[in-house]
């Protein structure tokens, strides 16, 4: 059965024929019958009707018909298209094998990338109702370059705006940091805390799994209530998911609580990677933190709440900016004396919740970007590859499309089947990548690779990442078969049938054109790697002005469970003496902090007196210390006069210190070249008119930064009152020392209710102030590795291909005398034009990316001539890998066969 | 030429047009013409329709998939377009001559019944 008519025209002209054909018929039968054939005419159209209305109908009928047909058509034929792809890619298991896998690597680079950014910038943060109507704000005051400085708020200030807001609903919460917490029979451990007011859970919306949250009376009650409310993490890892945990005892920094209730899975506070793990009520900061207890009564003094806000239904968020704004003029203009700081600050909504408020934003933003643009560089150098063997295998196919064809198949269904065979490959290839990215999700610390660890919960496949891969695979995969499968059916029937193959030379130039991209994109991400590379060797080698082998830092708090200061400083002492007797250990200093792990140096402003120099104040900071051998333990070299001893320690304690110890750096700054031992200056930090002398000068060192200059620092034998935030302990080891057990045993000896922060070695700690070069450099390193691999597979597809056509001459000039090396010469030469054409591309590529990359590399020119070289340098070593076996084959090729297939 | 009883008992065939349709290309494929030939032959002109009904009634056929149609030429030597009855057609008339039957013997039975 031919088919039907396709378009409207031609079913109105196929209806208009049938009925003119049957009206000519009639009127020859009224003639036969005798009629004139004016009269045989009128009747036939008497006889049938209305033509106009018969004619409609059926064109109705026909047209539904046919839409009909082509619907399920489509199926069929989609299902046939399917089934036959199946069966194509089963008599081709390699092809189909390498084919995935290719699409595997490069899908799975753009998916674990996408799963990383859904997890970090995308995903609403876990555990929280409705977030985008969420918000955290903060009162404070707007800088110039769009900073915000958050600012204190009373407790009767917050009471009137969570009475008076309508726009919002609101709940806050404090800062609070690592307390120490001990039940369900195991040891301390730190856990993170927040200090939070009775509403916070329900603006959140976050429900009790068991139990409740506190209520406004328990939050605000005059002594503290002491309930607390824990993630359901900890309820696993501490009470081991005990449906009896409510109202059993949990030890906070040496305070019994006891437990209300635990929060539903996967809540850990108001942005995606914070990890708080417990709640407590406002009020008893006072007691876990020795702070003064928040007064309840004062307008003119408070604390630095961070609120939490969920909108009303029906307002939007600049309705409630607004309504803040008018807030904050009537505090102003209600409580003139008490509020007038309203003067200047503001409410400052900083949108919907999700991304930290504060920090490194910047440097996350350019990881993200780049390894977005990297990743998906390398899914193209995939796709390429594929779409290069598809037009291989399309000319490998030609016989069979040109039969295809001349049993009457048509082009569209061809290239619609070659399509569907295209997407299939690249389904399942994103099949293959979620399934590579699930593995190594589950085998390998993502996060923790890339520099991001230690925090909640790892990434998972949701279905944002399933959409991204699906859309991805269908997107990419159309776009990257309909070029071969238009080219693989352009085949003329004829030719098939005459058997003589024409030499395609466009095919060849879009193989060509294939492995340069290839080729340039992999010189792009390679010269970024080396970049980075360069970044992280240059900061591994910066000078720190002290030596970081084979020390070890770790902080204790004891005035966290209560300690008196003298009890503090007494434990600190005894703390430092056993390590002192422990074999391995070879100096023990203790001080407020220490280089590269924080701590409380503190910012004092500083100012020459020496009217040669520029006396101008400026920023330095100062470290207290708590006992002799700080210098000795972290290796700072002494310069010029002398360290502190135990004597100036003891006048210290007794608020009797007046000696400093300088950086040379600061020195130079503050003396220039005269002798400053032995000078004095203002004693910084301390009320006016204290003078203090300089007593040593000891070499920079690096504190937190191995960026720019070393800090200009001052060092200080600890006065009184500096070790309520405890003490850092600093000890030098030789050779293979357990550290961490000694200190934790010496610990639990002291006071099993006081735990250590973990103990950290030194270079880790250094090696953290480079995570993020780290991280960006292994990302780049991994994709510029894969990206390099994948051009290596397609361009040794593309060299074997052309040598494979080419076998004919070759086989000809090898019969004519030519030498295996003039064969050689022939493959290599086209290979080093691909490869010219390649790196000159590439060099612009990575022109761009180094410009992108230029501000965060720090020691290394963005075209920096080794680092560049070196890319190419592997990049020609991936050609010539890619071309050897191919040209070896050309030189192989059997002259009697050849010279017999002529 | 046209009563008001012809056009009654028109209006009662029409759903009975498709019947009659299947059965004319029972044999062979037919043409429009032809069909309609076919019907004034067998039924003794007693089946008065306009020819240009039988259209939508043959369209509406092979849309439902009880008709096929090809383009083909006349004894005359006229490019006409004939109709071939599918299986499923087949099936269908057999279907519809039973339910027919069955009906015309009930309606013969009371008409002859004794009022």
């Amino acid at each position: 059965v031919t088919p039907g008519p396709k378009w409207p025209a031609e079913i109105a002209r196929d209806v208009a024929e049938e009925i003119a054909s049957h009206l000519e018929e009639r009127s020859e039968e009224y003639i036969q019958r005798g009629m004139d054939p004016d009269a045989a005419r009128q009747a036939a159209a008497r006889k049938f009707g209305n033509q106009a209305d018969v004619a409609a109908a059926c064109r109705l009928i026909d047209r539904r018909f046919r839409d009909q047909e082509r619907r399920t058509g489509m199926v069929v034929d989609l299902r046939q298209d399917l089934g036959y792809a199946f069966r194509a890619l089963r008599r081709t298991p390699g092809f189909a094998a390498v084919a995935v896998l290719t699409l595997a690597l490069g899908m799975g680079a753009t998916t674990t990338i996408f799963t990383l950014a859904n997890w970090a910038f995308l995903r609403p943060v876990p555990g929280v109702t409705d977030p985008a109507n969420v918000s955290v704000f903060w009162v404070g005051r707007h800088g110039d370059k769009g900073s915000f400085s958050p600012g204190r708020l009373s407790y009767p200030n917050l009471v009137d705006v969570v009475a008076r807001l309508k726009t919002m609903s609101l709940g806050a919460y404090q800062r609070g940091g690592m307390v120490a917490v001990a039940g369900g029979g195991q040891g301390a451990r730190n856990v993170s805390a927040k200090y939070v007011t009775a509403g916070y859970f329900d603006v959140l919306g976050v429900r009790m799994q068991i139990g409740r949250p506190f209520t406004r009376d328990e939050d605000t009650a005059p002594s503290p209530f002491l309930g607390a409310v824990i993630s359901d993490r900890l309820w696993v890892s501490m009470f081991d998911r005990d449906p009896a945990v409510l109202n059993r005892p949990l030890d906070i920094a040496g305070v019994r609580f006891s437990i209300l209730g635990v929060a539903s899975p996967g809540f850990h506070g108001t942005e995606r990677l914070s990890n708080i793990d417990l709640w407590l009520p406002g009020a008893s900061q006072s007691i876990v933190r020795h702070m003064p207890a928040l007064r309840y009564d004062a307008r003119n003094t408070g604390g630095y709440f961070e609120l939490v806000a969920r909108l009303a239904p029906g307002t939007t968020w600049p309705q409630a900016q607004a309504e803040l704004e008018s807030l904050r003029a009537w505090l102003r203009d209600e409580y003139p004396a008490d509020n007038a700081k309203f003067r200047t600050a503001g409410f400052h909504l900083m949108g919907p919740i999700g991304p930290p408020p504060f920090g490194r934003q910047q440097m996350q933003q350019l990881v993200g970007f780049t390894s977005g643009w990297a990743s998906a560089l390398v899914l193209l150098i995939a796709c390429a590859n594929v779409a290069g063997l598809l037009m291989i295998r399309g000319i490998a196919r030609r016989n069979e499309i040109g039969i295809r064809k001349a049993l009457g198949a048509g082009r569209g269904r061809l290239i619609r089947q070659q399509l569907v065979e295209g997407v299939l490959l690249w389904l399942l290839g994103g099949a293959a990548a979620l399934t590579l990215v699930v593995l190594l999700g589950q085998t390998i610390d993502m996060p923790g690779l890339l520099g991001m660890g230690g925090i909640a919960v790892a990434p998972s496949i949701d279905w944002r990442v399933l959409a991204f891969t699906a859309l991805v695979s269908l997107a990419v995969g159309a776009l990257f078969s309909i070029g071969p499968a238009v080219r693989a059916t352009a085949v003329e029937a004829a030719d098939t049938l005459r058997s003589t193959v024409p030499t395609a030379s466009r095919r060849m130039f879009v193989g060509t054109s294939l492995a340069v991209f290839q080729l340039a994109a992999s010189m792009t991400l390679l010269v970024g790697a080396f970049l980075l590379a360069g970044t992280l060797r240059h900061l591994a080698n910066v000078p720190l002005g002290f030596d970081a082998g084979g020390v070890f830092v770790f902080h204790v708090e004891p005035s966290s469970i209560g300690y008196s200061e003298a009890a503090s400083l007494e434990y600190v002492d005894e703390f430092q003496r056993r390590l002192r007797q422990t074999a391995g250990v070879r100096s023990v200093a203790a001080a407020d902090g220490a280089p590269f792990v924080g701590g409380s140096s503190l910012r004092v402003r500083v100012r020459s007196e020496d009217a040669a120099l520029d006396t101008t104040p400026f920023e330095a900071s100062l470290n207290f210390l708590f006992s002799p051998g700080y210098f000795e333990t972290l290796g700072i070299p002494l310069v010029k006069g002398r360290t502190f001893v135990e004597t100036d320690f003891a006048s210290a304690r007794r608020g009797e210190s007046r000696v400093l110890v300088l950086s040379d750096r600061l020195s130079r700054r503050l003396f220039a070249d005269a002798d400053p031992i032995g000078r004095e200056l203002d004693c910084p930090a301390r009320s006016a008119g204290q003078r203090c002398q300089v007593i040593g000068i000891v070499g920079a060192a690096r504190y937190s930064s191995l960026v720019g200059a070393p800090e200009d620092t001052l060092f200080e034998p600890a006065a009184p009152r500096r070790s309520a935030r405890g003490a850092t302990i600093i000890v030098r080891t030789s050779g293979a020392v357990a550290l961490a057990e000694q200190a934790s045993g010496i610990a639990a000896a002291l006071n099993p209710a006081l735990p250590l922060t973990t103990v950290v070695s030194m270079e880790d700690a250094v090696g953290r102030s480079r995570r993020d070069w780290d991280s960006l450099a292994r990302l780049l390193g991994v994709l510029a590795a894969l990206a390099a691999g994948l051009a290596c597979v397609g361009l040794y597809s593309v060299v074997a291909h052309g040598v494979a056509q080419r076998r004919r001459e070759f086989g000809i000039r090898v019969a004519l005398g030519a030498t295996h090396g003039a064969v050689w010469r022939l493959v290599l030469g086209r290979t080093a034009t691909i490869t010219a054409i390649g790196l000159l591309v590439g060099l612009a590529g990575a022109y761009a990316f180094a410009q992108t990359l230029r501000a965060r590399l720090v020691g290394v020119h963005p075209f920096d001539p080794v680092l560049w070289s070196l890319a190419a340098g592997v990049l020609v070593a991936v050609v010539a890998l890619a071309s050897i076996k191919p040209a070896r084959s050309a030189t192989k090729v059997d002259v009697t066969e050849t010279l017999r297939a002529i | 030429m046209f009563t008001r009883m012809d056009r009654t008992t028109i209006d009662l065939l029409q759903g009975t047009l498709g019947v009659l349709i299947l059965k004319s290309v029972s044999r062979a494929p037919l043409h429009g013409y032809g069909i309609a030939r076919w019907i004034e032959e067998v039924t003794g002109d007693e089946v008065l329709i306009d020819d240009g009904s039988l259209y939508p009634a043959l369209h509406r056929l092979q849309a439902m998939k009880l008709l096929t149609s090809e383009w083909g030429v006349s004894e005359s030597g006229r490019r006409v377009k004939r109709y071939t009855i599918t299986e499923q057609g087949r099936a269908q008339l057999r279907a519809e001559a039973n339910r027919w039957q069955r009906f015309s013997t009930a309606v013969s039975k009371a008409l002859g019944a004794r009022g």
